[in-house]
């Protein structure tokens, strides 16, 4: 099965591309479920491969976990050396399975979610080319087919948040998240540049491959670049791609309104997968950010400044998909804690087990949004367990991993980045944990006003309002039981397990403290053991403490939520009426003016300064082009004289034999072969002259 | 007495366009021949010839010097056939001429297949003239191939006198050369100048005098002046021909001329070229801006190309010829498949910009190929256009030659202002008439073919550079 993973992108890429094509004709001759199944076919197939491999994988002894296939050689200049080449290792193992795996479900969703659209070809199409690129930016070898599957999803999220395009709010959306992804990738090219500038330097041979980096680290390590080591500015450019691209201060801004695109868009590319590419990318570089640490912190802060703010909006939103959206950046925010505190085996847990339960909790806010006629306004629900069990439920379970819900996965994974959190600063954990409190608050309010209490829509609706079909809810119900399990993959150790999650993830990333006591992070020994871990008893009873503080302080705020938006809703309202909680509940709501205030500082003046380079094309540029024309004219008419009085004479010969060999010759125009001649002697002339006194 | 026979037998295919060429001009007066189908002939003939020249192998010297055969010629010849042939599909499917004069076409065809054949072959000047000569006269005549237009008649006088004026310049210069060194010999000219004579009035007027003929074929500036009527009077397949297959023959024949040279001749040598290779791009980039006819537009974009290739012969080392014949076979693509769009595009024959307003709605597919092929000889990414000009401006830059690459860059950032222009009216521009719908989906197969692997070799080209490291030496 490992020697079919080239294949795992090239067939949703191949899906994309007869979709494409053939897909209108399909849909309109064969029907709509055809097109679906055709859709859903080529990502189950990668799925297929990908968990067949990954069984594969884990029977090879762990220092032989990592395949390399070169496919054929790419950019070749001189020194610089790029290859297609895919590598397969416990970590990209692990994003395929996320990817294909989920991608397929919610494959399969989409058949259910985009029922009677007219563009339904044009999704499979959109979302098939999004799992190729996004399976490329995982499987690459070197940063760039990484930065190919980059550039490939923020296309297709472009592409599939403007999907709707005919509303032009919604195209706006795309627009912008196209922009801001932008910015960030010009940090990711900078860094790559810093990369190359440097191996260059030192190296025979430029490429970009981890393996070879990784290798190169030591080397690079020695360099500044304006005063700074080289791998902080690399990892720095390199995280400001991560910013844009998984939505943190202060290029969030872009997520939330990519609401705007189908739902399920949303569960795949802005919660499941894309988003958490800047995640992966430092996985897949932790060589170089154990050696960059102000980044590490600067990483650590950003991400806590992230995790905080986006969580106190969430908390104050309506729109049920922005809750949800929020709830992302929060959660996005806690895996680059997890990193800039250099715990990569436990942000990458958590991206792995948020995959599962924001993936469901989105599904299920879609089947509501259907269910409800596209509404979306949590204020119009109520009740609605009732009418859709199923989603209701599953909804319910996703909740409680994402509060952390003891023995779900939330648990494991938040606890984790918690405690390593607290390791490193107190600061840092305090931010994490007070924000854990507010997740569970957020998102148990979304459950009370969604599905419990009375519903406070139309009649009409509620009639209409049913449970969705066996496709839609079946995926949900998949990933809601994959939240509540996934835990377990990586119980602590004090708890009983033994880490397994990390000690698989260990011969390809290595923890910041590991990586110190053992050296070089690149010396891989078959005899990796777990984390090392203080086994002292005072650290046990830390462990136990914060556990168990941070699982009352959750269940605490989830029973706030109860009593607040259940129980006794006269008391919020109450609240509400007074005029502080008022300003900030208005301040929360309008999350914090952070888009007023960039269409204020940046947009406005670029706009200005594109109003400023028109005008400076219009008089400038044309004028000099005008200019160059007169110039042209000029020349012509010197030519013209010249050609009159000079050359005539030269070119008597040819005059002689047009007159002289008959009628056919007359149709010419006549002068026009002698000037053109002239022209061409006065401009030999010219540049035989330039050579004999100039050379 | 002199055995010819192992000589002709290393120019199979030679022997076979040479008989291609009897066959055309007198089997027409043959009476059961004259029925059987002649394209078909023609490209079968073009395939064997490919074929044999694909089989050869190793260096020869033929002829008492007159002929080289090699690597580098072999390729050259390839692509010859393949443009040919191309070619051919192009002028069945075009209305602009009378199918009874196929016969002839084609024979004039393999004569100027022949022609350019020899003038990459060629290690003589004599050679070198009867090779130019060779290419020249069957071009003046396939320009005026359609008899009922004044216009191609007249176009193809001013060729003819322009071309007989070239020819001329170009024979005085290399009475210079055998007068100063004895020989007509490529070798033996550089040897016999030595380095005494570099730098003296009279190197500089001979070697230039004896570019002017070459020149003349690559249309490099100041001998382009013929390039935009004869190109805006031929029919549309044969001024797509002209627009590339004899330029790259000129090109191939200056970079035999000048590999042979002293070290000592080198810098000189490049500095003279590129002077040419900047002064050919600026005009031919400059003066398309104001056109008003695609083909007349096109014809100024092939000579700006003409410029950007000069690039690579004026370097004079083996990367510079790598980086030539890399960017032709993708020139060959992008110019015959505009050509090829706008026989199609275009009605009534006519070729006025304004009359492809808002094409894109009726013919979409063709369009954006055609948009493909236009961005790509613009020099965009991802289009293979983008990667040989890369490979172009490198060369030049490992060899120092900043002015140049600024003159480059420059027609470069010129051109993209008339290309993009010609994209917008297809494009964002209202219909201004109603397109008639193409009779046949060869056209839009034909242009896709051509776009296709512009965008594939584009994203992946290292097949290309290996199959164009054969030319680096001449072996």
């Amino acid at each position: 099965m490992i020697s079919m993973i080239p294949l795992v992108p090239i067939l949703p890429l191949v899906g994309a591309l007869i979709i494409g094509l053939f897909g209108k004709r399909i849909q309109a001759t064969i029907g709509e479920f055809a097109t679906g199944v055709l859709g859903c076919a080529m990502p189950g197939l990668a799925a297929l491969i990908s968990f067949g491999s990954f069984f594969e994988l884990i029977a090879r002894p762990a220092t032989d976990r990592i395949i390399v296939s070169h496919l054929a050689p790419w950019v070749s200049v001189a020194d610089f050396q790029v290859e297609w080449a895919f590598r397969y290792d416990p970590l990209s193992a692990m994003m395929l399975m996320i990817i294909t795996g989920i991608g397929t479900l919610i494959h399969v969703y989409s058949m259910g979610y985009m029922h009677e659209d007219p563009s339904y070809w044009r999704f499979f199409s959109y979302i098939n080319l999004f799992l190729g690129a996004m399976l490329l930016l995982v499987l690459g070898d070197n940063l760039l087919i990484m930065f190919l599957g980059w550039e490939g999803v923020g296309l297709c999220s472009y592409l599939l948040i403007g999907f709707w395009f005919n509303n032009p709010d919604y195209a706006y959306a795309g627009r912008k998240a196209f922009i801001v992804n932008r910015i960030g990738d010009l940090g990711f090219l900078t860094g790559m540049f810093t990369l190359i500038l440097f191996s260059a330097a030192n190296f025979e041979v430029v490429t970009l491959s981890f393996g070879e980096l990784q290798g190169r680290m030591d080397t690079l390590a020695q360099y500044t670049l304006w005063g700074f080591p080289v791998l902080e500015v690399a990892a720095f450019c390199f995280f400001v791609g991560a910013i844009g691209k998984s939505a943190q201060i202060p290029l969030y801004v872009w997520l939330p309104d990519a609401m705007a695109g189908p739902t399920p868009v949303s569960a795949l590319i802005h919660a499941a997968t894309m988003v958490t590419a800047g995640v992966y990318m430092i996985a897949r570089m932790y060589f170089m950010y154990s050696l960059a640490h102000f980044t590490l912190e600067f990483i650590a802060i950003i991400a806590a400044l992230t995790c905080f703010f986006s969580a106190t909006i969430g908390m104050a939103q309506f729109d049920i998909k922005k809750v949800l959206a929020y709830s992302t950046v929060s959660q996005l925010g806690y895996m680059f804690l997890a990193m800039g505190v250099g715990a990569y085996s436990a942000g990458t847990f958590h991206l792995l087990t948020h995959a599962a339960f924001k993936a469901a909790l989105f599904m299920g806010s879609g089947s509501v949004i259907i269910a409800m006629h596209h509404e979306q306004d949590m204020r119009k629900m109520g009740g609605l367990l009732k009418k859709m069990p199923i989603t209701g439920w599953a909804f319910i379970f996703a909740t409680l991993a994402i509060m952390g819900f003891p023995g779900t996965s939330g648990f494991f994974s938040k606890d984790e980045i918690l405690e390593k959190a607290f390791e490193e600063s107190v600061w840092l954990w305090l931010v994490g944990f007070i924000v854990a409190g507010m997740t569970s608050f957020y998102m148990w309010r979304a459950v009370f006003m969604t599905f419990f209490g009375e519903f406070k829509g139309d009649h009409h609706t509620w009639e209409h309002c049913h449970e969705q079909p066996k496709r839609t809810v079946v995926p949900i119900a998949i990933l809601a039981a994959l939240a509540l399990s996934l835990g377990f993959l990586n119980v602590p150790d004090f708890m009983g397990g033994d880490y397994s999650f990390s000690r698989y993830l260990s011969p390809v990333v290595k923890n910041l403290e590991e990586a110190q006591v053992h050296g070089m992070p690149d010396s891989i020994d078959g005899e990796q053991h777990a984390p090392v871990h203080a086994e002292e008893h005072g650290d046990l009873l830390i462990e136990v403490g914060l556990m168990v503080g941070s699982v009352t302080w959750t269940l605490l705020t989830a029973f706030l939520a109860y009593y607040l938006y259940l129980v006794n809703p006269k008391a919020r309202e109450a609240l509400m009426s007074r005029a502080g909680p008022q300003a900030v509940f208005k301040v929360l709501n309008n999350k914090y003016y952070v888009d007023e205030f960039y269409d204020l500082v940046v947009v406005g003046p670029l706009k200005k300064c594109y109003a400023f380079m028109g005008d400076f094309d219009k008089y400038v540029v044309d004028g000099a082009v005008n200019l160059a024309g007169y110039v042209g004219r000029g020349l012509g008419i010197l030519a013209g004289f010249l050609d009159q009085h000079i050359v005539d004479g030269a070119v008597n010969e040819v005059a002689w034999a047009s007159q002289t060999t008959g009628k056919g010759f007359s149709l010419l125009q006549s002068g026009r072969i002698q000037a053109l001649v002239g022209a061409t002697l006065v401009f030999f002339a010219a540049v035989l002259t330039v050579w004999i006194v100039y050379l | 007495m002199f055995n010819t026979l192992p000589h002709l037998a290393h120019l199979p295919a030679h022997l076979v366009l040479s008989l291609g060429l009897l066959f055309f001009f007198l089997g027409k007066t043959i009476p059961g021949i004259k029925k059987l189908p002649a394209t078909a002939i023609f490209i079968a003939m073009l395939a064997l010839a490919a074929a044999l020249e694909a089989s050869e192998t190793g260096s020869h010297d033929l002829f008492f010097g007159m002929v080289q055969t090699d690597s580098f010629s072999r390729l050259y010849n390839q692509l010859y056939f393949i443009v040919s042939a191309l070619v051919v599909v192009m002028l069945h499917f075009s209305d602009e001429m009378d199918r009874e004069n196929d016969w002839e076409n084609y024979g004039l065809l393999s004569c100027l297949i022949l022609g350019m054949m020899f003038m990459t072959s060629a290690s003589h000047l004599l050679m070198a003239v009867i090779a130019i000569e060779m290419v020249s006269i069957p071009s003046y005549l396939l320009v005026a191939l359609n008899r009922k237009n004044p216009a191609s008649k007249e176009a193809s006088m001013k060729y003819i006198l322009f071309g007989s004026f070239a020819t001329g310049v170009m024979l005085y210069g290399m009475s210079f050369l055998f007068g100063m060194t004895g020989s007509l010999t490529f070798a033996d000219i550089w040897n016999g100048l030595g380095s005494e004579s570099v730098g003296t009035p009279i190197y500089y007027l001979a070697i230039g005098f004896t570019l002017a003929g070459m020149s003349f074929k690559v249309a490099a500036v100041p001998f382009h002046f013929w390039c935009p009527d004869a190109y805006q009077a031929a029919p549309t397949p044969i001024t797509a021909f002209l627009s590339v297959a004899p330029k790259v023959a000129g090109l191939t024949l200056m970079m035999r001329f000048f590999a042979d040279h002293l070290p000592v001749q080198g810098d000189s040598l490049t500095q003279m070229l590129s002077i040419v290779a900047i002064v050919t791009m600026v005009v031919g980039s400059f003066a398309a801006l104001k056109q008003t006819d695609i083909k007349r537009l096109l014809a100024y974009s092939s000579i700006a190309h003409a410029g950007f290739l000069m690039m690579g012969v004026a370097v004079l080392n083996t990367d510079g010829r790598q980086a030539v014949f890399f960017y032709i076979p993708i020139y060959i693509l992008m110019n015959l498949g505009a050509f090829m769009a706008i026989i199609y595009l275009a009605q009534d024959h006519d070729y006025k910009i304004s009359a492809f307003n808002g094409a894109v709605k009726s013919n979409p597919l063709l369009v954006t190929a055609f948009a493909v092929c236009t961005l790509s000889l613009a020099g965009i990414p991802p289009f293979a256009g983008f990667v040989g000009k890369f490979y172009l401006f490198k060369v030049a830059m490992e060899k120092g030659l900043y002015p140049m690459i600024l003159a480059a860059g420059i027609s470069t950032v010129v051109s993209l202002y008339f290309y993009v222009s010609l994209l917008k009216v297809m494009i964002i521009d209202q219909e201004a008439r109603t397109f008639s719908p193409l009779g046949s989906k060869v056209p839009v197969v034909f242009v896709s073919l051509c776009a296709l692997p512009l965008v594939f070799l584009g994203l992946y080209w290292v097949p290309l550079v290996n199959w164009a490291d054969k030319v680096r030496l001449f072996q």
